[in-house]
């Protein structure tokens, strides 16, 4: 799995290649982590080349959320695919999460609430 | 005269180290799998999370990420469906006891969700503890699906 950061403003764009499982959640938490523990107070998890993930990398991003949240910050999803989606819906996360299929949508979404 | 054609059955097996690393070579295998049973591309991806998360759970919570201990998979391929068995060396588990992550107290919980997720995923579901020697979870996929054949679990999840 492939991880690419796009630190912007006081935020960061998250572009993720590959499916999440195995040790690739791992490595996802970690960046995750650095990056809240970095004090921004947006997060945008680019999911557009991600085919599958698994219920842990579910928890790292439901862990994400909550930080950011606790930090009065937000974390939305981008180019969610239908299997992520269907997922998201059978965890009924589809609630807590907003997705979007514009780039310059969920960055107006982070910023707004800010 | 009709003739009932006979079924076809074969296994595939693999065996992993219990290092989370290895399900990317499950992920391969499935793959395979899912080509060989000429599933739609919905199904390839239930099958390939529901068996993803029973090999992250054997290897995590049966094995305790100890790489002496294996986790067995046996892919039982046939006309009818695919059936899975994933075999791990933990003392077992109540699945009774398991939390309903959708409860409003837990839908905010960053884990719990896995066997949720394979019971939500496939027609059937079945643990088998065999005392201080292992634990072994059986997961079918039907080729067509029959949803009388559903057990009550799998169904509150199904659309």
């Amino acid at each position: 799995m492939k991880i690419d950061i796009e630190n912007k403003d006081n935020g960061a764009i998250l572009h993720l290649e590959g499916k999440i499982i195995g040790d690739g959640v791992i490595r996802f938490k970690q960046s995750i982590e650095e990056q809240i523990n970095s004090n921004i107070s947006w997060l945008i998890l680019d999911l557009s080349e991600v085919p599958l993930m698994d219920s842990s990398a579910l928890g790292t991003i439901i862990m994400a959320f909550l930080r950011l949240k606790e930090k009065k910050g937000k974390l939305v999803l981008l180019y969610a695919q239908k299997s992520i989606l269907e997922i998201l819906k059978i965890t009924k996360l589809n609630s807590l999460f907003e997705t979007y299929d514009n780039m310059q949508a969920a960055i107006n979404a982070v910023k707004i609430d800010l | 005269m009709k003739m009932k054609r006979k079924s076809q059955k074969r296994d595939i097996t693999l065996d992993i180290p219990s290092e989370v690393r290895h399900i990317y070579l499950l992920d391969n295998v499935l793959t395979y799998v899912a080509k060989e049973m000429n599933f739609d591309e919905e199904t390839k991806e239930q099958v390939n999370l529901a068996v993803i998360e029973a090999g992250t759970n054997a290897i995590k919570h049966g094995n305790k990420n100890d790489p002496t201990k294996m986790v067995h998979f046996r892919f039982n391929i046939s006309d009818d469906g695919l059936t899975i068995y994933v075999k791990d060396y933990g003392c077992g588990f109540d699945p009774s006891n398991i939390e309903d992550p959708l409860s409003p107290e837990n839908v905010m919980k960053p884990c719990g969700r896995g066997i949720f997720l394979m019971k939500a995923l496939m027609d059937k579901v079945e643990f088998t503890m065999f005392g201080e020697c292992g634990t072994e979870v059986k997961m079918v996929k039907l080729k067509i699906q029959s949803k009388a054949d559903n057990d009550d679990d799998s169904k509150i999840y199904k659309d």
